[in-house]
């Protein structure tokens, strides 16, 4: 759970970057449910690299192609909040993604580690 | 049905693949030759692009290729994972290479007729950027699977893998539909009169056909190098080809 502090400093980080404190619900929120889904895609590539020892490089070549929907939709949820337009459609896509990251990828990493240690 | 399963044992297969080659082959090389002319000497200068529409003949087989191949793969690692049929797995390895393959000459095509048309190698667009993604899973799918010594360990996380990363596929399809970008949306559609004039659509159908059937026809010679490399060892199979 690397990804909770994380939670906590966005308004810091939020306004050091120059967002205003208007984005900051949606800069929340879009965190709240999109941390957990890379926290999900992340302990997947890691069961499926964890029989070869050294698996650093190809780790992170594994899980970025994941990663990338859930960042683009969490990404849309900001640019939609700064041009003040709704982003409640992004908001519930990037729910959708946690919920599908939830359900599945516990079954894939159990056998992704049963097939490592045959 | 029967038959169709006995394929499965390679046994069977290595020689039915034997009796593919040359049919795919000169398929291929037929489509390719009228697709070649038909497109770059015979369809019409576009409009608007002139001679520079014809790059759509080299970059959309190769677009469309990248994302059937993935779908392949996909289908025979679940194949892979419900029946644990080797052969699944060995085309799964197999179509790899060429599906990235594709993905690179999809990419450079693409950049190479980015340059004139929109005055830009290279953008952060929602369907480029995912062509890129989909390069990635392949290269992430072929490095798991050289850095698994174990060939039934390295079958199975492929698999996982492979089924994980289908999630992607339709982002890439839709993405020119879902984000209004720079990228045009879909030319051919099923199920609906093509916004393309015919002396141009059929040279693009062939060279589709053309790239799928030059697929098919590496895959027989992969498959069977892999099969040979597998077996060879064995007394029986030996023996029956």
């Amino acid at each position: 759970m690397i990804g909770a502090p994380l939670l906590l400093f966005a308004p810091v980080l939020c306004v050091l970057l120059q967002g205003s404190v208007g984005d900051l619900g949606a800069l929340w929120l879009s965190l709240f449910l999109a941390i957990p889904t890379l926290s999900l895609i992340g302990s997947l590539g890691a069961a499926l690299t964890v029989g070869l020892g050294e698996g650093g490089v190809l780790l992170a070549i594994i899980v970025l192609p994941l990663m990338i929907p859930v960042v683009i939709f969490g990404v849309s949820v900001l640019t939609a909040a700064q041009m003040g337009m709704p982003f409640y459609s992004e908001l519930l896509l990037l729910g959708a993604c946690l919920l599908l990251a939830v359900t599945l990828v516990p079954v894939a990493m159990a056998t992704a580690i049963r097939a490592s240690f045959l | 049905v029967n038959s169709l399963l006995r394929l499965g044992s390679p046994k069977y297969c290595y020689p039915f693949l034997g009796y593919c080659l040359p049919v795919c082959s000169l398929l291929c090389v037929s489509l390719l030759l009228y697709g070649v002319v038909g497109g770059l000497f015979l369809a019409p200068p576009d409009y608007q692009q002139g001679d520079a529409f014809r790059m759509i003949y080299i970059h959309v087989p190769a677009a469309f290729l990248s994302l059937m191949i993935y779908s392949i793969i996909f289908f025979n690692s679940v194949i892979y994972s419900i029946w644990h049929i080797k052969l699944a797995d060995t085309v799964a390895k197999s179509s790899a290479l060429v599906g990235a393959t594709y993905t690179v000459i999809a990419l450079c095509s693409g950049a190479l007729w980015g340059k004139p048309m929109w005055g830009t190698w290279w953008i952060w667009d929602a369907r480029l950027s995912s062509e890129l993604i989909l390069l990635f899973l392949y290269i992430g799918y072929m490095g798991l699977d050289s850095a698994i010594r174990d060939r039934q360990k390295s079958a199975k996380l492929c698999a996982i893998l492979a089924i994980v990363g289908m999630v992607d596929i339709p982002i890439i399809h839709f993405s020119v539909e879902w984000w209004a970008t720079l990228h045009q949306g879909p030319t051919l559609a099923r199920l609906a009169k093509p916004a393309i004039a015919p002396e141009m659509l059929y040279p693009l159908l062939a060279m589709i056909g053309g790239f799928g059937f030059f697929y098919v026809a590496l895959l027989c010679v992969r498959v069977r190098t892999e099969i040979l490399k597998q077996y060879s060892a064995n007394r029986y199979f030996g023996k029956s080809v």
